[in-house]
């Protein structure tokens, strides 16, 4: 997938996301559309520092370092399906796995 | 709401941020957690101080993991660095030693030099003055002059050599220097390229360790969780036996009633086919002699045909009396063998009813025994993670207390022969019961047709009497009591005869019927426990199998839990500990390397990016273990403490997630799907953030592309 192709993508998973309220149960797909979410960013993400490596010709170690740390925690990444217990981790990664992708991007915006 | 790149930027860091902000959230649980523990005073009191030392303990255990075990793997880790520390300080020495010998090579050239020159700048100086001062003085004496002459260009020569000799030999010095310097500066490079290649190595074992040990202690919760649904199941199970057992035990019951029922209907249907045969008995003998009156009376007139009567009448009641003889025999050996039947059948069901109670109480104990022992264990697993100094010892106790399992499993398959066999004697008892009354009622079937053959002689005598012999006709007409004894005696004797039959034959059908009856029920009685039994010898041994089975891999995983553990724990000990050394090397590295300009930058930030990587690795620890050892902990325990516990848990744990850590406060809660409420903030935060996170990308590639 191209980059537009991998936006849109995100972009659609967006509606999936279902906004509840008190009382509501949980569900597989709540947690599994964001880890779906989380995946496509992440190499959303790298493509976008390839790219500004190819446009600057400059290396961002600290860029690459966040990215390296979001892959690792990434990797903890869990699908639930019916009668899973969502651990915590499962809840913490995804937030441990946007945290450094944010860093990411601030760095790279700000050396354009 | 994004309407520039540095908002969006802004947003996404406010939503992440209002991740940690759950702890507001957790505040509206706090306010709950204070109104349940008001409501559930000392329980919730008791959880609280339980968790607490739990917690408590398992600080003290990953302490002492970490300070005491693992000691040994710091030091091999600290000595590597000490290592390659020792080379760049090595060759930087050896650097400023050359560079020093360099020097001091320089400066004792240099003067050499100059004194050479001047010696040799002074020697010819001298030898041509000397020369010009012979040739005027001396003139012809030249040659004396000229072997001086050669003689002090010959050491002039020698002199001029002597200083080139010296500097090409210190130029060959320097150009050893130089290269003594590269292949120092080589090695060099090499070890500290090196010891980044550890420490990143290092490092990365810290994210597979991690991984690792998030993966072990996920299995063994989920081995948990399979025997904990084993416990469910085998509780299900013993259940299951016990409303079997009480099913057996009300068949039994319910078979032995139906029999004596049948037993007291059958005494009473033969009871009423004996009086009848008395009444016919004693009708047949009235009715024998009041025809002996009239035949004694009638003899002078009727001639032939009353002898031939009195005859036939003698016959018939010889016949009756057989008749009723013989019935009442077979009926009361019939009764006897019922009654015999019925008190075999009955102390067999009786047996029956009794081993399978006694089977139901001993199986359910033994299960319930099992219950707890499980139990126990599966509350005990947990435990030894974190009391690791005992887990040895606690295993070898854990293996003695698995004996008793497998020696019950041992009784249980004891018990379920002893009980086969019982019901097999109890199976062949029935089968031959069920025998020996029919054959009684087969008989009584052979009397009953003879009932039937006397109601035709009856029948045969009536006819005779009313119809065919119209002398006795005569006879009998004009003996008003007579016709009235004929009829009575073939209607109403005859009627309850064919009732007798019709009733004997019911008795005989109920009999048959409740004998087969009995039979299936005892059958089943007798199977159904023993498949119950199988059933029960089968999950016995599979429970011991898939005990020991899970016991064993409980044991690898929790060894192979523990060693990841410990590597983490040696690897933040090591970042702590030789965290400064590992600047130290890092500086002297770089300074070292940017004195000789050799990528100075890359090096440096290798070991920066080692020593932070090795920093978040060290940071990522505690957070998992705090994750492991509250949450996973919690949610092994959540399935012994009630389920309406798990509100006061979730607060309990954020707040010693929060009071332990000093960070800021992850979700502490775990959530079940189609089982549990969702939390609301998390996840519609986690919309907005994700909104915010497209457009941050949309503005990004919006800027790369130009």
């Amino acid at each position: 997938m191209s980059i537009e192709d991998k936006i849109a993508y995100l972009q659609s998973l967006v509606p999936q996301m279902e906004y509840v309220k008190k009382g509501d149960y949980v569900l597989a797909k709540h947690p599994n559309v964001f880890v779906d979410f989380t995946n496509t960013a992440l190499d959303l993400l790298k493509e976008l520092y390839d790219l500004f490596k190819q446009k600057t010709g400059r290396k961002l170690p600290d860029v690459e370092f966040y990215i390296g740390m979001a892959e690792s925690r990434a990797a903890f990444l869990r699908k639930v399906k019916f009668g899973d217990i969502i651990r915590v981790q499962d809840h913490n990664v995804i937030i441990d796995t946007w945290k450094p992708m944010e860093l990411a991007i601030q760095i790279m915006q700000a050396n354009l | 709401m994004f309407c520039g790149d540095g908002l969006r930027l802004s947003a996404l860091a406010s939503a992440l941020a209002c991740m940690p902000a759950k702890y507001v959230d957790y505040s509206g649980y706090a306010v709950a957690f204070a109104a349940n523990v008001s409501d559930a005073g000392k329980g919730a009191d008791a959880i609280t101080k339980l968790s607490v030392k739990v917690n408590k303990d398992s600080g003290v255990g990953v302490d002492a993991l970490s300070r005491v075990v693992l000691w040994y793997r710091s030091l091999i880790d600290s000595g590597k660095g000490m290592d390659a520390y020792g080379r760049i300080v090595g060759w930087r020495r050896a650097y400023a030693d050359s560079a020093l010998m360099m020097e001091r090579l320089c400066k004792g050239v240099a003067p050499l030099r100059g004194d050479v020159a001047v010696s040799y700048d002074w020697a010819i100086k001298g030898r041509l003055v000397s020369i010009e001062a012979d040739t005027e003085v001396w003139g012809w004496t030249s040659s004396a002059s000229l072997r001086n002459f050669r003689d002090s260009g010959v050491s002039s020569d020698y002199m001029c050599r002597l200083p080139a000799k010296k500097l090409v030999e210190s130029v060959h010095g320097v150009d050893w220097l130089r290269r003594v310097l590269s292949v120092r500066l080589a090695e060099a490079v090499i070890g500290v390229e090196r010891f980044v290649k550890s420490a990143l190595k290092v490092y990365a074992d810290g994210y597979v360790g991690s991984d690792r040990m998030v993966r072990c202690v996920g299995k063994p919760f989920l081995d948990y969780s399979t025997v904990a649904d084993y416990l469910y199941r085998t509780a299900f199970w013993v259940r299951s036996a016990v409303e079997s057992v009480k099913g057996v035990e009300r068949f039994g019951r319910d078979v032995l009633k139906r029999m004596v029922d049948s037993s007291v209907l059958a005494e009473r249907l033969i009871k009423v086919p004996v009086r009848v045969l008395a009444d016919v008995a004693r009708l047949i003998d009235s009715f024998g002699k009041s025809y002996q009156i009239v035949i004694e009376v009638d003899t002078a007139t009727s001639g032939w045909a009353s002898v031939a009567s009195a005859k036939v009448l003698r016959d018939s009641g010889v016949s009756g009396d057989y008749m009723c003889k013989e019935p009442m025999k077979r009926l009361i050996e019939a009764v006897y063998g019922v009654d015999w039947w019925y008190k075999f059948v009955g102390k067999g069901l009786a047996d029956a009813v009794l081993g399978v109670d006694w089977y139901g109480k001993f199986l359910v104990r033994h299960f319930a025994d099992a219950g707890l022992s499980l139990d126990y264990v599966r509350r005990g697993v947990v435990k030894p993670v974190w009391d690791y100094p005992y887990v040895h010892e606690y295993l070898f106790k854990w293996v003695a207390r698995m004996m008793p399992i497998l020696e019950s499993v041992v009784c249980a398959d004891w018990y379920r022969k002893d009980v086969l066999r019982h019901y097999a004697d109890a199976g062949l008892g029935v089968d031959r019961v069920r025998k020996e009354p029919s054959k009684a009622l087969v008989d009584l079937g052979l009397v009953l047709e003879l009932f039937q053959i006397a109601g035709w002689l009856y029948i045969e005598l009536r006819d005779f009497l009313v119809g065919e012999h119209v002398p006795v006709k005569d006879v009998i007409s004009c003996k008003a009591d007579t016709n009235v004894s004929a009829d009575f005696l073939a209607k109403d004797v005859l009627k309850p005869y064919i009732d007798a039959v019709v009733a004997a034959d019911y008795v005989r059908r109920l009999g048959l019927k409740v004998l087969a009856d009995a039979g299936v029920g005892l059958d089943f009685a007798a199977r159904t426990p023993s498949k119950a039994l199988a059933d029960a010898g089968l999950l016995v041994d599979w429970y011991s199998k898939d005990v020991v089975r899970n016991f064993l891999e409980w044991v690898v995983n929790v060894d192979w839990v523990i060693t990841p553990a410990l590597k983490l724990v040696v690897l933040r000990d090591w970042v702590v500990g030789e965290h400064i050394p590992l600047k130290d090397v890092g500086k002297v590295g770089v300074e070292s390397v940017a004195s000789v300009d050799w990528k100075s930058f890359d090096l440096a930030s290798c070991l920066i990016d080692a020593v932070r990587g090795l920093d978040g690795v060290y940071r990522y620890i505690p957070v998992e273990l705090h994750d492991y050892l509250l949450a996973d902990h919690e949610v092994g325990f959540g399935r012994i403490w009630t389920i309406k516990d798990r509100a006061k848990m979730e607060e309990l744990v954020a707040k010693l997630g929060f009071t332990l850590m000093g960070q800021e406060v992850w979700r502490r809660v775990y959530h079940r799907v189609w089982y549990d409420l969702i939390e609301v903030a998390d996840q519609n935060t986690k919309i907005v953030i994700a909104e915010a996170l497209i457009d941050a990308f949309k503005a990004l590639y919006d800027k790369l592309k130009g």
